[in-house]
């Protein structure tokens, strides 16, 4: 007797059901061995804080312990990040009573966290946490409260310090870019985390003031590529003329208009250091800025070679503030500001008022003896720097702090707002 | 008595105006009323200093008017400034430096002076002018964030004019500026005027930066422009090596003096010198471009 193969027809529903099951089964397997094979040669990834430990740090730091935060922010991993995430919102509304104090305290110990992050690789989480803490303030629907507002400024000085300007103003302001994704950091990328603050505070305008400094210093390189390897300096943030006339011959044919849209690669240009001018000049009649406003509406008016413009900005800081650190700021520049008017004993005098306001300030030693050795006045310049070097340690100098935003504020900030909440 | 206008005058004068015969370092180098210019040339073929020239090998000219000059080779005390960048770019750098420390400090004479100033952001002096040959205290010396070399290089510069002794700036430092307030074409200008031979040597940390003119262009022209040089990275095998070659030099350059001719004492006054030797053109020439003349 022959055996005949018995093949029973089966419907095409039925075997790609068949299909599926048997490709369920082979994937199974595969990652039945993978998962073995990879027990075998790696041991379980430990998430190195688990609810509990979140829970644990959120009441320590709330208590008043800032090492909760830089306990955190030891050895952080992308797990841990989002571990904090799911859990730290679960602890802001454990307790309903205090829960406006627990957000600011938990979005308080995003910022220290993101302190110790700065100038690192790591601040890729420090964005992501602070998206997360904006977040939480933006969807709670809660009123606008002082807590929330010094958080605000915080972080905008704490991001400044880490001059990541693009993170505050946003990418949509010069290319439009891709459309936001449902996560924080999607948001706060593509809008720009100052645009959510002065949605929460419209009538803030030290977040204004924030954007226009953003824009500055995205700005500092135009017109200055190849001229100098020094791109800090505020001699060096001078735009070449030649530069100036192109921008120039678009302005004059294009009153009205906007400039060209450029690729995120280009940056900002000359067209936009001038619209950065204007937006300074607006923002110095408001009078609980207008200093500092005035201070850098003068430095963007030299560096587009209106002279003339600066020194109405610069001299009328003196009679607005008796902050040393603005006044500093506004005689340093007007001393370059004159060196470039040849008025060399009036640019002399301004580093010295400058000196006068903050002692042995590096910058303006630095420029006031190399203006004297170019006068031939070497005795005189030789005895400037004795007295620079003759007491130790240097005074910190406001150049330094002058291209990182508000971020002198910081220490300050953070002690107000930590007071909020302990 | 000096002219009061005269002062920076004694600047230069101060390069080495003392008679040929005289040991000079106990005397008061320039208290006449004529207007004597001292000039530091160091001549070399190669990487060997030059000797036995005179001064008919020589030809000056100041603002372009040709003088007469006497040659000397003059054991002058130095003044000398160490500049070291303690950026993170350098770490290596420094470490070297702190074991050759003290070496350096056995090759000073106990006439000369030395000081340290380093720099990151912020300038530091971490001791002042002390007695040579002792041992220097480094240990002070500590890494710390961004680069302030033109601020740096103006500072060390601006010495006051001391009468008998000459000032040497040895930077050592990768040429790599982040955080100075001064731009190059200001350092430049203020190398070309002040009292002060500038040598600077770069370790080579941010070796490309040699590759890219625009980075080092400045710094050149600051070190040419007072009478030094630039010493690009790998020249030199250690801080020791590249300190002791750079002082070598400037202890057997030449001083030519000449007491000024035919121009005008004030405002700038723009320097050459040539050697009128045949064997010229293979030799180098290191000289300062000018003065001030008050």
């Amino acid at each position: 007797m022959t055996q005949r193969a018995i093949i029973r027809p089966v419907s095409p529903k039925k075997a790609v059901m068949r299909f599926r099951i048997l490709s369920a089964s082979l994937a199974g397997l595969m990652a039945l061995q993978m998962s073995s094979l990879s027990a075998q040669t790696r041991t379980p990834r430990k998430i190195p804080f688990s609810t509990a430990s979140i829970y644990e740090l959120l009441d320590r730091y709330a208590g008043g312990d800032v090492t909760a935060a830089k306990e955190f922010a030891r050895n952080p991993t992308p797990k841990q990040v989002q571990v904090f995430e799911d859990q730290a919102g679960r602890w802001v509304s454990a307790d309903k009573p205090t829960l406006p104090k627990r957000r600011v305290a938990a979005a308080s110990f995003v910022l220290d966290v993101s302190r110790e992050w700065q100038g690192t690789m790591n601040w890729v989480h420090a964005r992501r946490l602070i998206s997360w803490a904006c977040h939480e303030f933006g969807s709670s629907g809660a009123p606008a409260e002082p807590g929330e507002q010094l958080w605000f400024q915080a972080s905008i000085a704490l991001v400044g310090g880490a001059e990541d300007w693009w993170f505050l103003i946003g990418r949509s302001g010069f290319t439009g870019g891709r459309r936001p994704g449902k996560a924080p950091l999607d948001n706060e990328v593509f809008h720009g985390h100052i645009t959510h603050a002065a949605a929460r505070f419209p009538d803030d305008p030290r977040f204004a003031l924030a954007a226009a400094v953003s824009l500055e210093s995205l700005s500092w390189e135009v017109g200055a590529l190849g001229r100098d390897p020094n791109r800090r300096g505020i001699v060096a943030g001078e735009i070449e003329s030649d530069a100036l006339t192109r921008a120039g011959d678009w302005d004059d044919l294009h009153p009205a208009s906007e400039p060209p849209r450029r690729g995120l690669s280009a940056g900002p240009g000359v067209v936009e250091v001038r619209r950065v001018a204007r937006r300074f000049e607006t923002l110095a009649t408001q009078p609980s800025i207008a200093a500092e406003a005035h201070v850098r509406a003068g430095l963007v008016a030299y560096r587009i070679a209106n002279h003339e413009q600066a020194l109405v900005h610069l001299t009328q800081v003196v009679k607005l503030t008796d902050d040393p650190y603005l006044i500093y700021l506004s005689r340093l520049v007007e001393g370059i500001v004159r060196e470039r008017q040849s008025r060399d004993a009036d640019a002399v005098a301004a580093y010295r008022a400058a000196l006068q306001a903050v002692p042995r300030g590096q910058s303006a030693t630095t420029m006031l003896a190399a203006r004297l050795i170019k006068m031939g006045r070497l005795t005189e310049a030789a005895e400037v720097v004795d007295g620079f070097f003759a007491a130790a340690p240097p005074a910190v100098d406001p150049w330094r702090w002058y291209r990182l935003g508000d971020f002198r504020s910081w220490t300050s900030l953070m002690t107000r707002l930590r007071a909020e909440f302990q | 008595m000096t002219n009061p206008r005269s002062c920076a005058m004694l600047a230069l004068a101060a390069v080495g105006a003392l008679p040929v015969v005289m040991p000079a370092q106990e005397k008061q180098v320039f208290h006449a009323a004529t207007d004597v210019v001292s000039v530091s040339v160091s001549v070399r073929a190669g990487r060997s200093p030059v000797t036995g020239l005179t001064a008919a090998d020589f030809e000056l000219t100041d603002n372009g008017v040709r003088q007469d000059i006497a040659i000397s080779i003059e054991q002058i005390p130095i003044d000398l400034t160490l500049l070291l960048d303690t950026s993170p770019s350098t770490a290596d750098a420094i470490e070297k430096f702190r074991s050759g420390a003290q070496q350096i400090a056995t090759l000073l004479r106990s006439q000369d002076r030395v000081r340290l100033i380093t720099f990151a952001t912020e300038v530091t002096e971490i001791f002042p002018f002390r007695t040579g040959g002792e041992p220097m205290p480094v240990e002070a010396v500590t890494v710390q964030g961004g680069t302030s070399l033109h601020d740096a290089l103006v500072l060390a510069l601006a010495r006051g004019p001391i009468e008998g002794r000459r000032h040497l700036v040895v930077a050592f430092t990768d040429g790599h500026d982040t955080t100075s307030v001064a731009d190059g074409e200001t350092l430049a200008f203020v190398a070309a005027r002040a009292d002060g031979e500038l040598h600077l040597v770069l370790s080579g940390a941010y070796g490309t930066d040699y590759t890219q003119p625009p980075a080092v262009r400045s710094l050149r022209q600051a070190a040419e422009q007072s009478g030094g040089e630039l010493h690009p990275p790998g020249r030199f095998n250690s801080a020791l090596d590249a300190f002791k070659r750079v002082v070598d030099d400037f202890r057997q350059s030449y001083v030519l003096r000449y007491t000024v001719r035919g121009v005008k004492r004030e405002g700038w006054h723009a320097l050459e010198v040539k050697l009128k030797k045949a064997a010229a053109s293979r030799y180098t020439l290191h000289a300062r471009k000018g003065y001030f003349g008050g």
